[in-house]
Protein backbone atom coordinates (compact mmCIF):
# COMPACT_ATOMS: atom_id res chain seq x y z
CA UNK A 1 0.00 0.00 0.00
CA UNK A 2 1.19 3.39 -1.15
CA UNK A 3 -0.20 4.71 2.54
CA UNK A 4 2.23 2.64 4.08
CA UNK A 5 3.80 4.89 7.20
CA UNK A 6 7.53 4.74 5.60
CA UNK A 7 6.52 6.11 2.39
CA UNK A 8 4.70 8.77 3.92
CA UNK A 9 7.26 9.63 6.56
CA UNK A 10 10.38 10.22 3.81
CA UNK A 11 8.30 13.44 2.47
CA UNK A 12 6.27 14.72 5.03
CA UNK A 13 8.47 16.68 6.33
CA UNK A 14 8.08 18.80 2.72
CA UNK A 15 6.71 22.37 3.26
CA UNK A 16 5.97 23.28 -0.01
CA UNK A 17 8.69 25.96 -0.25
CA UNK A 18 9.05 24.52 -4.51
CA UNK A 19 12.96 24.71 -4.68
CA UNK A 20 12.66 20.95 -5.89
CA UNK A 21 10.11 22.50 -8.61
CA UNK A 22 12.65 24.98 -9.48
CA UNK A 23 15.92 23.22 -9.37
CA UNK A 24 14.62 19.84 -10.79
CA UNK A 25 16.33 19.42 -14.36
CA UNK A 26 13.15 17.48 -15.98
CA UNK A 27 10.48 20.18 -14.99
CA UNK A 28 13.17 22.55 -17.38
CA UNK A 29 11.48 20.66 -20.47
CA UNK A 30 8.27 19.07 -18.85
CA UNK A 31 5.80 19.32 -16.85
CA UNK A 32 6.33 17.53 -13.83
CA UNK A 33 7.14 18.65 -10.30
CA UNK A 34 8.12 16.88 -7.13
CA UNK A 35 6.95 19.74 -5.00
CA UNK A 36 3.27 19.02 -6.40
CA UNK A 37 3.59 15.29 -6.16
CA UNK A 38 4.47 15.03 -2.56
CA UNK A 39 1.05 17.85 -1.67
CA UNK A 40 -1.22 15.57 -3.48
CA UNK A 41 0.23 12.51 -1.91
CA UNK A 42 -0.30 14.27 1.80
CA UNK A 43 -3.66 15.65 1.13
CA UNK A 44 -5.14 13.47 -1.34
CA UNK A 45 -7.69 10.34 0.52
CA UNK A 46 -6.91 8.04 -2.09
CA UNK A 47 -3.29 8.33 -2.64
CA UNK A 48 -2.97 5.75 -5.18
CA UNK A 49 -4.66 7.39 -7.82
CA UNK A 50 -1.76 10.18 -7.18
CA UNK A 51 0.64 7.10 -8.65
CA UNK A 52 -1.62 7.18 -12.04
CA UNK A 53 -2.24 10.71 -12.28
CA UNK A 54 1.06 12.13 -11.50
CA UNK A 55 4.09 10.90 -13.82
CA UNK A 56 6.33 9.12 -11.13
CA UNK A 57 8.16 7.91 -14.44
CA UNK A 58 9.46 10.90 -15.27
CA UNK A 59 11.54 11.81 -12.14
CA UNK A 60 15.19 11.14 -12.61
CA UNK A 61 16.51 9.80 -8.90
CA UNK A 62 19.20 12.33 -9.72
CA UNK A 63 18.79 13.87 -6.31
CA UNK A 64 19.22 17.22 -7.04
CA UNK A 65 16.20 18.33 -4.82
CA UNK A 66 18.18 16.85 -2.79
CA UNK A 67 21.10 18.66 -2.05
CA UNK A 68 18.75 22.03 -2.47
CA UNK A 69 16.09 20.81 -0.08
CA UNK A 70 15.69 22.84 3.34
CA UNK A 71 13.85 19.74 4.75
CA UNK A 72 16.12 17.17 3.55
CA UNK A 73 13.48 15.09 2.14
CA UNK A 74 14.93 12.31 -0.09
CA UNK A 75 12.85 12.41 -2.88
CA UNK A 76 14.63 10.15 -4.83
CA UNK A 77 14.10 7.78 -2.25
CA UNK A 78 10.38 8.30 -2.30
CA UNK A 79 10.40 7.64 -6.13
CA UNK A 80 12.25 4.71 -6.07
CA UNK A 81 9.50 3.25 -3.00
CA UNK A 82 6.51 4.19 -4.98
CA UNK A 83 7.87 2.43 -8.09
CA UNK A 84 8.51 -0.80 -5.91
CA UNK A 85 5.01 -0.71 -5.02
CA UNK A 86 3.72 0.14 -7.65
CA UNK A 87 5.88 -2.70 -9.55
CA UNK A 88 3.41 -4.86 -7.36
CA UNK A 89 0.61 -3.60 -8.08
CA UNK A 90 1.52 -4.54 -11.81
CA UNK A 91 2.52 -0.75 -13.32
CA UNK A 92 5.93 -1.30 -15.25
CA UNK A 93 7.66 1.65 -15.89
CA UNK A 94 8.62 3.14 -19.46
CA UNK A 95 11.80 1.64 -20.27
CA UNK A 96 13.90 1.93 -23.49
CA UNK A 97 15.33 -0.78 -25.95
CA UNK A 98 12.06 -3.10 -25.87
CA UNK A 99 12.91 -3.34 -22.28
CA UNK A 100 16.41 -4.91 -22.73
CA UNK A 101 17.86 -4.17 -19.15
CA UNK A 102 14.91 -5.52 -17.51
CA UNK A 103 14.96 -8.85 -19.58
CA UNK A 104 18.57 -9.24 -19.31
CA UNK A 105 18.91 -8.59 -15.45
CA UNK A 106 15.52 -11.11 -15.08
CA UNK A 107 17.39 -14.06 -17.03
CA UNK A 108 20.77 -13.16 -15.06
CA UNK A 109 18.63 -13.59 -11.67
CA UNK A 110 17.71 -17.37 -12.86
CA UNK A 111 19.60 -19.91 -10.63
CA UNK A 112 20.99 -21.62 -13.65
CA UNK A 113 22.42 -18.90 -15.70
CA UNK A 114 26.00 -18.11 -14.73
CA UNK A 115 27.42 -14.99 -16.93
CA UNK A 116 31.32 -15.04 -17.64
CA UNK A 117 33.31 -12.03 -19.14
CA UNK A 118 34.48 -12.81 -22.14
CA UNK A 119 37.86 -12.98 -23.17
CA UNK A 120 38.70 -9.64 -25.08
CA UNK A 121 37.40 -7.67 -21.72
CA UNK A 122 40.76 -9.35 -19.79
CA UNK A 123 44.49 -8.11 -20.74
CA UNK A 124 46.26 -10.80 -21.52
CA UNK A 125 49.84 -9.89 -19.79
CA UNK A 126 47.77 -9.76 -16.21
CA UNK A 127 48.22 -12.55 -13.70
CA UNK A 128 44.66 -13.22 -11.89
CA UNK A 129 43.47 -15.19 -8.77
CA UNK A 130 40.75 -16.73 -8.17
CA UNK A 131 41.03 -16.16 -4.50
CA UNK A 132 42.62 -12.80 -2.13
CA UNK A 133 41.52 -9.59 -0.62
CA UNK A 134 40.87 -6.91 -3.68
CA UNK A 135 38.94 -7.63 -6.38
CA UNK A 136 37.46 -5.90 -9.00
CA UNK A 137 34.02 -6.28 -9.94
CA UNK A 138 33.08 -6.02 -13.84
CA UNK A 139 29.20 -6.25 -13.87
CA UNK A 140 26.77 -5.88 -16.68
CA UNK A 141 29.64 -4.08 -18.27
CA UNK A 142 30.14 -7.10 -21.52
CA UNK A 143 26.36 -7.35 -21.62
CA UNK A 144 26.19 -3.66 -22.17
CA UNK A 145 29.28 -3.94 -24.43
CA UNK A 146 27.65 -6.79 -26.64
CA UNK A 147 24.39 -4.43 -26.91
CA UNK A 148 25.43 -0.72 -26.97
CA UNK A 149 27.88 -2.33 -30.07
CA UNK A 150 27.45 0.70 -32.47
CA UNK A 151 27.68 4.40 -30.64
CA UNK A 152 31.09 4.45 -30.14
CA UNK A 153 32.40 3.01 -26.73
CA UNK A 154 34.63 0.85 -26.35
CA UNK A 155 33.54 -1.21 -23.49
CA UNK A 156 36.77 -3.85 -23.46
CA UNK A 157 38.87 -0.98 -22.86
CA UNK A 158 37.10 0.06 -19.49
CA UNK A 159 37.25 -3.16 -17.77
CA UNK A 160 40.72 -3.63 -19.81
CA UNK A 161 42.45 -0.35 -18.10
CA UNK A 162 40.50 -1.23 -14.50
CA UNK A 163 42.24 -4.65 -14.51
CA UNK A 164 46.29 -2.90 -15.43
CA UNK A 165 45.64 -0.20 -13.26
CA UNK A 166 44.41 -2.16 -10.26
CA UNK A 167 47.72 -4.87 -11.38
CA UNK A 168 50.11 -2.52 -11.44
CA UNK A 169 49.23 -0.64 -7.93
CA UNK A 170 48.85 -3.75 -5.95
CA UNK A 171 51.54 -6.29 -5.12
CA UNK A 172 49.04 -9.43 -4.98
CA UNK A 173 47.36 -10.55 -8.00
CA UNK A 174 43.82 -8.84 -8.53
CA UNK A 175 40.45 -11.33 -8.30
CA UNK A 176 38.35 -10.98 -10.83
CA UNK A 177 34.78 -11.64 -10.35
CA UNK A 178 34.58 -12.65 -13.89
CA UNK A 179 31.08 -14.80 -12.90
CA UNK A 180 29.79 -11.61 -11.33
CA UNK A 181 26.51 -10.75 -12.22
CA UNK A 182 24.39 -7.20 -12.72
CA UNK A 183 24.52 -5.55 -9.44
CA UNK A 184 21.35 -5.21 -10.12
CA UNK A 185 20.79 -1.19 -9.91
CA UNK A 186 18.24 -0.76 -12.86
CA UNK A 187 15.93 -3.43 -11.98
CA UNK A 188 16.19 -1.73 -8.33
CA UNK A 189 15.01 1.79 -9.82
CA UNK A 190 12.68 0.23 -11.87
CA UNK A 191 10.67 -1.21 -9.11
CA UNK A 192 11.73 -4.98 -9.41
CA UNK A 193 12.91 -5.58 -5.79
CA UNK A 194 12.28 -9.15 -6.23
CA UNK A 195 15.07 -9.68 -9.28
CA UNK A 196 17.48 -7.53 -7.35
CA UNK A 197 17.33 -9.73 -4.15
CA UNK A 198 18.35 -12.45 -6.32
CA UNK A 199 21.05 -10.82 -8.05
CA UNK A 200 22.27 -9.09 -4.82
CA UNK A 201 22.18 -12.84 -3.04
CA UNK A 202 24.18 -14.22 -6.20
CA UNK A 203 27.12 -11.29 -6.02
CA UNK A 204 27.58 -11.03 -2.01
CA UNK A 205 27.81 -15.21 -2.27
CA UNK A 206 30.15 -15.04 -5.26
CA UNK A 207 32.03 -12.12 -3.44
CA UNK A 208 32.36 -13.61 0.33
CA UNK A 209 33.20 -17.65 -1.67
CA UNK A 210 36.49 -15.37 -2.74
CA UNK A 211 36.96 -14.24 -0.09
CA UNK A 212 37.50 -11.04 -0.83
CA UNK A 213 37.65 -7.23 1.76
CA UNK A 214 37.81 -5.02 -0.59
CA UNK A 215 35.63 -4.49 -3.49
CA UNK A 216 36.82 -2.04 -6.33
CA UNK A 217 33.94 -1.18 -8.99
CA UNK A 218 34.47 0.93 -11.99
CA UNK A 219 30.85 1.67 -12.38
CA UNK A 220 29.19 4.37 -10.12
CA UNK A 221 25.91 3.23 -10.07
CA UNK A 222 27.83 -0.68 -8.98
CA UNK A 223 29.08 1.36 -5.99
CA UNK A 224 26.39 2.74 -4.76
CA UNK A 225 24.11 -0.24 -4.88
CA UNK A 226 26.89 -2.58 -3.57
CA UNK A 227 27.61 0.09 -0.78
CA UNK A 228 24.13 1.53 -0.03
CA UNK A 229 21.43 -0.64 -1.24
CA UNK A 230 22.92 -4.55 -0.39
CA UNK A 231 23.55 -3.02 2.92
CA UNK A 232 20.28 -2.23 3.62
CA UNK A 233 19.16 -5.37 2.52
CA UNK A 234 21.51 -7.39 4.36
CA UNK A 235 22.72 -5.42 7.29
CA UNK A 236 26.69 -5.21 7.71
CA UNK A 237 28.64 -6.81 4.80
CA UNK A 238 32.00 -8.55 5.08
CA UNK A 239 33.79 -6.62 2.53
CA UNK A 240 34.34 -3.36 1.82
CA UNK A 241 33.59 -1.44 -1.35
CA UNK A 242 35.05 1.22 -3.49
CA UNK A 243 35.28 3.00 -6.15
CA UNK A 244 37.96 2.92 -8.03
CA UNK A 245 38.78 6.64 -8.21
CA UNK A 246 38.83 6.77 -4.50
CA UNK A 247 40.91 3.90 -4.37
CA UNK A 248 43.10 5.67 -6.75
CA UNK A 249 43.02 9.15 -5.13
CA UNK A 250 44.44 7.15 -2.51
CA UNK A 251 47.40 5.48 -3.82
CA UNK A 252 48.29 9.03 -5.19
CA UNK A 253 48.25 10.31 -1.92
CA UNK A 254 50.42 7.66 -0.78
CA UNK A 255 52.15 8.36 -4.01
CA UNK A 256 52.54 5.29 -5.66
CA UNK A 257 50.72 6.71 -8.71
CA UNK A 258 53.05 7.98 -11.60
CA UNK A 259 52.06 9.21 -14.27
CA UNK A 260 54.68 9.49 -17.44
CA UNK A 261 54.66 10.56 -21.23
CA UNK A 262 52.54 13.74 -22.44
CA UNK A 263 48.85 13.64 -22.81
CA UNK A 264 48.26 17.24 -24.38
CA UNK A 265 44.36 17.01 -24.23
CA UNK A 266 41.61 19.13 -22.17
CA UNK A 267 39.28 17.45 -20.77
CA UNK A 268 36.18 18.20 -18.56
CA UNK A 269 34.50 16.02 -15.50
CA UNK A 270 30.87 15.28 -15.51
CA UNK A 271 29.39 14.36 -12.06
CA UNK A 272 27.63 11.00 -12.22
CA UNK A 273 24.70 11.73 -9.71
CA UNK A 274 24.95 8.16 -8.27
CA UNK A 275 28.46 8.74 -7.60
CA UNK A 276 28.24 12.59 -6.64
CA UNK A 277 24.87 13.02 -5.36
CA UNK A 278 24.15 9.64 -3.91
CA UNK A 279 27.69 9.04 -2.42
CA UNK A 280 28.93 12.58 -1.61
CA UNK A 281 32.44 11.71 -3.49
CA UNK A 282 33.35 14.65 -5.52
CA UNK A 283 37.03 14.92 -5.10
CA UNK A 284 38.68 11.77 -5.82
CA UNK A 285 38.32 12.15 -9.52
CA UNK A 286 39.01 15.88 -9.51
CA UNK A 287 42.12 15.28 -7.75
CA UNK A 288 43.27 12.43 -10.19
CA UNK A 289 42.69 14.90 -12.74
CA UNK A 290 44.68 17.53 -11.58
CA UNK A 291 47.68 15.35 -10.18
CA UNK A 292 47.74 14.67 -14.42
CA UNK A 293 47.87 18.65 -15.38
CA UNK A 294 51.45 18.11 -15.15
CA UNK A 295 51.40 15.33 -17.98
CA UNK A 296 49.79 18.35 -19.92
CA UNK A 297 46.48 17.14 -19.64
CA UNK A 298 44.25 20.46 -19.05
CA UNK A 299 41.57 19.95 -16.62
CA UNK A 300 38.37 22.83 -17.22
CA UNK A 301 35.56 22.80 -15.32
CA UNK A 302 32.42 23.01 -16.05
CA UNK A 303 29.19 26.28 -14.67
CA UNK A 304 27.49 23.41 -13.03
CA UNK A 305 29.46 20.59 -11.36
CA UNK A 306 29.51 18.81 -7.82
CA UNK A 307 25.96 19.32 -5.97
CA UNK A 308 24.82 21.65 -8.93
CA UNK A 309 25.94 18.91 -11.76
CA UNK A 310 23.18 18.38 -14.96
CA UNK A 311 22.54 14.82 -14.38
CA UNK A 312 22.72 12.94 -18.15
CA UNK A 313 18.99 12.48 -18.55
CA UNK A 314 17.92 9.02 -17.76
CA UNK A 315 18.33 6.70 -15.52
CA UNK A 316 17.91 2.97 -15.04
CA UNK A 317 17.13 3.05 -19.08
CA UNK A 318 13.65 4.72 -17.85
CA UNK A 319 11.65 7.47 -19.83
CA UNK A 320 14.19 8.06 -22.63
CA UNK A 321 12.33 10.92 -24.77
CA UNK A 322 12.64 14.00 -26.76
CA UNK A 323 12.04 16.14 -23.61
CA UNK A 324 14.98 14.40 -21.81
CA UNK A 325 17.04 14.48 -25.10
CA UNK A 326 16.97 18.30 -24.84
CA UNK A 327 18.86 17.83 -21.16
CA UNK A 328 21.77 15.64 -22.21
CA UNK A 329 22.39 17.90 -25.18
CA UNK A 330 22.13 21.08 -22.88
CA UNK A 331 25.05 18.74 -21.19
CA UNK A 332 26.93 18.32 -24.00
CA UNK A 333 26.94 21.51 -25.26
CA UNK A 334 28.21 22.89 -22.15
CA UNK A 335 30.93 20.25 -22.22
CA UNK A 336 31.51 21.29 -25.81
CA UNK A 337 32.33 24.89 -24.46
CA UNK A 338 34.85 24.08 -21.60
CA UNK A 339 37.12 21.44 -23.16
CA UNK A 340 37.37 18.28 -25.85
CA UNK A 341 36.70 15.50 -24.23
CA UNK A 342 34.02 14.70 -21.26
CA UNK A 343 35.40 12.34 -18.65
CA UNK A 344 32.99 10.30 -16.44
CA UNK A 345 33.02 7.45 -14.28
CA UNK A 346 29.56 5.93 -14.63
CA UNK A 347 28.93 3.42 -17.59
CA UNK A 348 25.58 4.13 -18.56
CA UNK A 349 26.16 8.41 -18.69
CA UNK A 350 28.42 7.48 -21.50
CA UNK A 351 25.61 5.22 -23.06
CA UNK A 352 23.30 8.10 -22.90
CA UNK A 353 25.84 10.93 -23.99
CA UNK A 354 26.75 8.45 -26.66
CA UNK A 355 24.25 7.51 -27.62
CA UNK A 356 22.65 11.11 -27.96
CA UNK A 357 26.00 12.34 -30.00
CA UNK A 358 25.70 9.52 -32.66
CA UNK A 359 22.16 10.84 -33.59
CA UNK A 360 23.22 14.02 -33.77
CA UNK A 361 26.10 13.15 -35.92
CA UNK A 362 24.59 13.14 -39.48
CA UNK A 363 23.40 16.66 -39.35
CA UNK A 364 26.20 19.48 -40.09
CA UNK A 365 24.01 21.87 -37.48
CA UNK A 366 23.11 19.77 -34.44
CA UNK A 367 26.63 18.34 -34.06
CA UNK A 368 28.06 18.22 -30.77
CA UNK A 369 32.18 18.04 -30.95
CA UNK A 370 32.82 16.62 -27.85
CA UNK A 371 34.09 13.07 -26.89
CA UNK A 372 33.02 11.19 -24.27
CA UNK A 373 35.23 8.61 -22.29
CA UNK A 374 35.75 7.04 -18.86
CA UNK A 375 38.01 8.72 -16.63
CA UNK A 376 39.79 4.79 -16.54
CA UNK A 377 40.76 4.72 -19.73
CA UNK A 378 42.67 8.52 -19.79
CA UNK A 379 44.55 7.25 -16.60
CA UNK A 380 45.66 4.01 -17.64
CA UNK A 381 47.09 6.23 -20.70
CA UNK A 382 48.51 8.67 -18.19
CA UNK A 383 50.33 5.78 -16.44
CA UNK A 384 50.98 4.79 -19.52
CA UNK A 385 49.75 1.09 -19.40
CA UNK A 386 47.48 0.70 -22.70
CA UNK A 387 50.59 0.91 -24.90
CA UNK A 388 52.44 -1.81 -23.30
CA UNK B 1 6.90 -33.11 -20.83
CA UNK B 2 4.82 -35.61 -23.46
CA UNK B 3 2.86 -38.60 -21.57
CA UNK B 4 6.01 -40.69 -21.68
CA UNK B 5 8.21 -37.94 -19.36
CA UNK B 6 10.18 -37.39 -22.53
CA UNK B 7 11.56 -33.51 -22.76
CA UNK B 8 9.67 -31.81 -25.22
CA UNK B 9 10.90 -28.60 -25.65
CA UNK B 10 8.93 -25.18 -26.28
CA UNK B 11 10.00 -23.50 -29.19
CA UNK B 12 8.68 -19.52 -29.48
CA UNK B 13 8.78 -18.75 -33.43
CA UNK B 14 9.43 -15.38 -34.87
CA UNK B 15 7.90 -15.96 -38.39
CA UNK B 16 7.68 -12.85 -40.88
CA UNK B 17 4.17 -12.13 -42.49
CA UNK B 18 5.66 -12.21 -45.83
CA UNK B 19 8.00 -15.64 -46.21
CA UNK B 20 8.06 -17.31 -42.66
CA UNK B 21 4.91 -17.53 -42.13
CA UNK B 22 3.70 -18.15 -45.62
CA UNK B 23 6.24 -20.74 -45.76
CA UNK B 24 4.96 -22.17 -42.11
CA UNK B 25 1.39 -22.26 -43.92
CA UNK B 26 2.30 -24.03 -47.00
CA UNK B 27 3.90 -26.97 -44.45
CA UNK B 28 0.28 -26.85 -43.17
CA UNK B 29 -1.75 -26.96 -46.10
CA UNK B 30 0.90 -29.36 -47.70
CA UNK B 31 0.62 -31.57 -44.88
CA UNK B 32 4.29 -32.16 -44.12
CA UNK B 33 5.10 -33.57 -40.97
CA UNK B 34 7.02 -31.25 -38.15
CA UNK B 35 6.62 -31.63 -34.06
CA UNK B 36 4.76 -29.56 -32.21
CA UNK B 37 7.11 -27.70 -30.61
CA UNK B 38 6.51 -24.13 -31.81
CA UNK B 39 4.58 -21.51 -30.33
CA UNK B 40 4.30 -18.40 -33.51
CA UNK B 41 4.62 -15.54 -33.20
CA UNK B 42 3.42 -13.93 -36.41
CA UNK B 43 5.47 -10.45 -37.27
CA UNK B 44 5.50 -8.31 -40.39
CA UNK B 45 9.26 -8.38 -40.33
CA UNK B 46 12.37 -10.33 -38.95
CA UNK B 47 14.39 -7.13 -38.60
CA UNK B 48 11.87 -6.35 -35.96
CA UNK B 49 13.31 -8.97 -33.87
CA UNK B 50 14.87 -7.50 -31.20
CA UNK B 51 17.76 -9.06 -28.84
CA UNK B 52 15.22 -7.95 -25.96
CA UNK B 53 12.44 -10.19 -27.19
CA UNK B 54 14.88 -13.59 -27.56
CA UNK B 55 15.47 -12.32 -24.09
CA UNK B 56 12.18 -12.37 -23.14
CA UNK B 57 11.45 -15.23 -24.57
CA UNK B 58 13.98 -17.02 -22.42
CA UNK B 59 12.62 -15.35 -19.88
CA UNK B 60 9.46 -16.18 -19.49
CA UNK B 61 10.09 -20.14 -20.17
CA UNK B 62 11.40 -21.00 -23.75
CA UNK B 63 13.61 -23.71 -24.58
CA UNK B 64 14.50 -21.88 -27.96
CA UNK B 65 13.80 -19.62 -30.16
CA UNK B 66 13.30 -19.46 -34.27
CA UNK B 67 13.43 -16.61 -35.98
CA UNK B 68 12.06 -16.83 -39.91
CA UNK B 69 12.87 -14.27 -42.33
CA UNK B 70 12.88 -14.12 -46.13
CA UNK B 71 15.95 -14.94 -48.09
CA UNK B 72 18.58 -12.08 -48.56
CA UNK B 73 18.11 -9.55 -51.25
CA UNK B 74 14.31 -10.34 -51.06
CA UNK B 75 12.71 -8.97 -48.03
CA UNK B 76 9.45 -7.57 -48.61
CA UNK B 77 11.03 -4.15 -47.50
CA UNK B 78 13.92 -4.52 -49.46
CA UNK B 79 16.69 -4.78 -46.48
CA UNK B 80 14.86 -5.93 -42.92
CA UNK B 81 16.46 -9.00 -43.23
CA UNK B 82 19.93 -7.47 -43.10
CA UNK B 83 19.16 -5.86 -39.70
CA UNK B 84 17.92 -9.00 -38.65
CA UNK B 85 21.07 -10.89 -38.99
CA UNK B 86 22.97 -8.16 -37.71
CA UNK B 87 20.60 -7.80 -34.70
CA UNK B 88 21.03 -11.75 -34.56
CA UNK B 89 24.24 -11.97 -34.30
CA UNK B 90 24.36 -9.77 -31.33
CA UNK B 91 21.98 -11.78 -29.41
CA UNK B 92 24.25 -14.81 -29.96
CA UNK B 93 26.96 -12.58 -28.08
CA UNK B 94 24.82 -11.41 -25.19
CA UNK B 95 23.35 -14.86 -25.02
CA UNK B 96 27.10 -16.79 -24.78
CA UNK B 97 27.91 -14.01 -21.96
CA UNK B 98 24.88 -14.77 -20.24
CA UNK B 99 26.10 -18.16 -20.41
CA UNK B 100 23.16 -19.38 -22.77
CA UNK B 101 24.26 -21.82 -24.95
CA UNK B 102 23.96 -19.81 -28.58
CA UNK B 103 22.53 -23.18 -30.25
CA UNK B 104 19.48 -22.70 -28.46
CA UNK B 105 18.80 -19.61 -31.00
CA UNK B 106 18.26 -20.16 -34.78
CA UNK B 107 17.89 -17.82 -37.54
CA UNK B 108 16.53 -19.34 -40.70
CA UNK B 109 15.60 -17.65 -44.25
CA UNK B 110 12.45 -19.41 -45.41
CA UNK B 111 10.78 -18.12 -48.33
CA UNK B 112 6.97 -18.91 -48.86
CA UNK B 113 7.71 -21.45 -51.51
CA UNK B 114 10.17 -23.54 -48.93
CA UNK B 115 7.03 -25.60 -47.00
CA UNK B 116 9.32 -28.18 -46.96
CA UNK B 117 12.15 -26.49 -45.72
CA UNK B 118 10.31 -24.94 -42.33
CA UNK B 119 9.19 -28.95 -41.67
CA UNK B 120 12.77 -29.56 -41.77
CA UNK B 121 14.07 -26.45 -39.82
CA UNK B 122 11.53 -27.41 -36.92
CA UNK B 123 12.19 -31.17 -36.71
CA UNK B 124 16.10 -30.15 -36.68
CA UNK B 125 15.76 -27.13 -34.10
CA UNK B 126 13.67 -29.74 -31.83
CA UNK B 127 16.34 -32.40 -32.14
CA UNK B 128 18.49 -30.22 -31.14
CA UNK B 129 17.19 -28.79 -28.05
CA UNK B 130 16.31 -32.24 -27.29
CA UNK B 131 19.93 -32.90 -26.90
CA UNK B 132 20.41 -29.64 -25.22
CA UNK B 133 17.82 -30.10 -22.25
CA UNK B 134 15.31 -27.66 -20.73
CA UNK B 135 17.09 -24.31 -20.17
CA UNK B 136 15.70 -23.84 -16.99
CA UNK B 137 17.25 -27.38 -15.62
CA UNK B 138 20.54 -26.77 -17.57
Amino acid sequence: MITDINLKKRVSYCYQCGTCSGCCPVSYTQEFSPRAIIYDLLNNPHPQEILKKNNLLACLTCNYCLSRCPQNVDFGEFIRAARTEMFREGFRVEETHDCFVSNFSNIMAKENVIPKLPKDYIPTNVQLASKGEIAYFPGCLAVLGAYFDDIGIDFTQIAKSSILILDKLLDKPLVLLENAKCCGHDVLWQGDYETFKKLAEYNVNLIKKAGVKLVITSCAEGYRTMKKDYKELFGELPFEVKHITQFLAEELEKGNLKFKGNISKSVTYHDPCRLGRHMNEYDAPRKLLKAMEEIGVKFHEMERIRESALCCGVSAFNYCNDFTKAIRVDRLKEAERTADCLLTTCSKCQIHFNCTLTEKKSSELERINVEVKDIVTIIAEAMGLLNE
Amino acid sequence: MSEKGEFVPRIVAFLCNWCGYAGADLAGVSRFQYPATIRVIRIMCSGRVQPSFILEAFKDGADGVLVCGCHIGDCHYISGNEYAERRFKKTQKILSILGIDPRRVRLEWVSAAEGMKFSQVVTEFTEQLKELGPFEAS
